[in-house]
């Protein structure tokens, strides 16, 4: 039996960080710089909430890549994939990695660009009404079930592709991108063709169950197939 | 112990780099491992690493199949690439991050290597030159005390007292516990150090014996009339030759020499390290 062990796990974190610690820093700080530079354009402080739900929702999206990085970038794969850790480390690493150490960075960076905006702001505000700007934001985005699962299957099936990409992972990405579009435009297609959105709506209620059911369990399901994808494809990169 | 079993492997269908390699490299000693560019030694040391998967054969360290990722076999084995990148941190800080992997990392021994390499350990590593970042990560893997280290191309940009200095660490490094394996095309660099010979080639290994054993059998030199010369090279200092030491003469050995005529006569060779 192969010994787990989470010292290893926090080790290589650190190692990961110090590594692409400037790459690290250019994704939070675009977390933080681009709802400010929006905010202090509109001189709106508010703005900032609108553009840190994006910059989120496209961080979800950019983060898991970094995450592969340190494995797949010539210059510091040999090192990287030669320290003793094993597969189940490595993984249990990048999943703490997206689903909380980054809704962290990001709260953080949100917060920050709050605070940062605010003075360029054309509308007075106090300490109060600036706490709640924040307090709301971090309700509807943060705090927000359906948008955490949302976040973490983005991060999840990005994670997938980085780690199954096996050359450029911009083609892959495409690829994977136009292949969701022409499922969704197939499965619409079938759906409007067999008259079958009569029996969606005559049973709307288990359709929901259903589909909110799929909808979290799909972020489960990517970071299993991440973590055989990472068993299988990582000599392959 | 790293134990390769009839090895294949190829990037492509058509560039296949390593055919058919069986090979035992053993504790206690220094293995050289040589052959012509593009033949495989980098790809062959990445495949005992667990970075690349052989295409059929298999490879074991200590037992151990690498491609498991096993910890406990990764704390005893480690590489030093030919090229690598290092983060923007002080070799003391990096060896802080990296070093709660490797149980017998020694701190002292690390500042010790570096003084010997004329190797600042607290300056940051991206304001050194390639090969004093090259001597830093040679210094911090030394620390690390593992049974077997792998090196491809350590001498490269390494300045000349420091590739002495190198072979002095290195000499001191190996004990009956411990291997190193060099793959290298600067030999002079490390003739002196190594005591097995490994020469790879198109089809696969073509000899794999010790120093001595390569002594005993055959004899580097000016050849005599009456040698079963196998190979001879002109030279300044006049024809050089590698002959069967029938006689059981000391000679020293050329490892340049016996590389050119194992590439020169392959059969010959295979034949003489069969017996």
């Amino acid at each position: 039996m192969r010994e787990f062990s989470l010292s290893r796990v926090a080790n290589y974190m650190r190692y990961n960080y110090t590594v692409q610690a400037r790459n690290y820093a250019w994704n939070v700080l675009s977390m933080f710089a681009v709802p400010l530079f929006f905010a202090v354009l509109s001189r709106d402080a508010t703005v900032v909430s609108g553009m840190s739900h994006f910059v989120y929702i496209v961080a979800a999206v950019v983060f898991p890549v970094r995450e592969v990085m340190l494995m797949r970038d010539r210059s510091t794969r040999t090192l990287a994939m030669t320290l003793p850790v094993s597969n189940e480390e490595r993984w249990v690493a990048m999943v703490v990695n997206l689903a909380l150490i980054f809704p962290i960075a990001s709260m953080v960076a949100t917060v920050l660009a709050f605070i940062v905006a605010e003075p360029f702001s054309l509308y007075d505000s106090t300490m109060i009404t600036l706490g709640s700007s924040i307090s709301l934001h971090f309700n509807e985005v943060y705090f927000e079930w359906s948008l955490w699962v949302f976040v973490q299957l983005l991060a999840s099936s990005s994670l997938f592709l980085a780690i199954m990409a096996r050359r450029s992972l911009v083609i892959t990405y495409i690829g994977a991108f136009v292949g969701v579009m022409l499922f969704v435009y197939a499965a619409v297609d079938l759906i409007v063709d067999n008259e079958w959105f009569l029996n969606i709506e005559a049973h709307i209620e288990s359709v929901e169950i259903v589909g909110k059911t799929l909808f979290c369990l799909l972020p489960v399901f990517f970071y299993a197939l991440s973590y055989v994808a990472l068993c299988k494809r990582q000599v392959k990169w | 112990m790293i134990k390769a079993e009839s090895l294949n492997f190829g990037y492509t269908s058509r560039r296949k780099v390593l055919n058919n390699i069986s090979l035992t490299l053993g504790e206690g000693h220094i293995h050289g491992l040589l052959g012509c560019n593009g033949i495989g030694k980098t790809t062959l040391l990445k495949i005992i690493c667990g970075i690349m998967r052989p295409d059929s054969g298999s490879v074991s360290v200590d037992g151990v199949d690498p491609m498991l990722r096993e910890p406990q076999m990764f704390r005893e084995l480690m590489i030093i690439p030919e090229e690598f990148d290092l983060p923007n941190v002080s070799l003391e800080r990096y060896a802080k991050i990296a070093s709660p992997f490797y149980p017998r990392f020694d701190m002292g021994a690390m500042r010790g290597y570096c003084e010997a390499l004329n190797v600042d350990s607290r300056e940051r590593l991206h304001s050194m030159s390639m090969g004093q970042r090259k001597k830093a990560y040679i210094a911090f893997a030394l620390a690390c005390n593992v049974k077997m280290l792998l090196m491809d191309e350590p001498t490269n940009g390494l300045d000349i007292p420091s590739k002495s200095i190198f072979r002095r660490l290195l000499a001191g490094y190996v004990d009956d516990s411990r291997m190193v394996v060099i793959s290298t095309h600067q030999v002079a660099d490390v003739e002196s150090l190594l005591d097995n010979i490994v020469i790879l080639d198109g089809q696969g290994v073509v000899l794999n014996a010790t120093t001595a054993d390569i002594c005993r059998r055959l004899k580097f030199g000016k050849a005599e009339e009456s040698d079963s010369v196998i190979y001879t090279e002109r030279t300044i200092a006049g024809d050089v030759a590698v002959s069967l030491n029938e006689t059981e003469e000391d000679s020293q050995l050329n490892i340049e020499l016996l590389f050119n005529a194992t590439t020169a006569n392959r059969d010959a060779m295979c034949e003489i390290f069969k017996k």
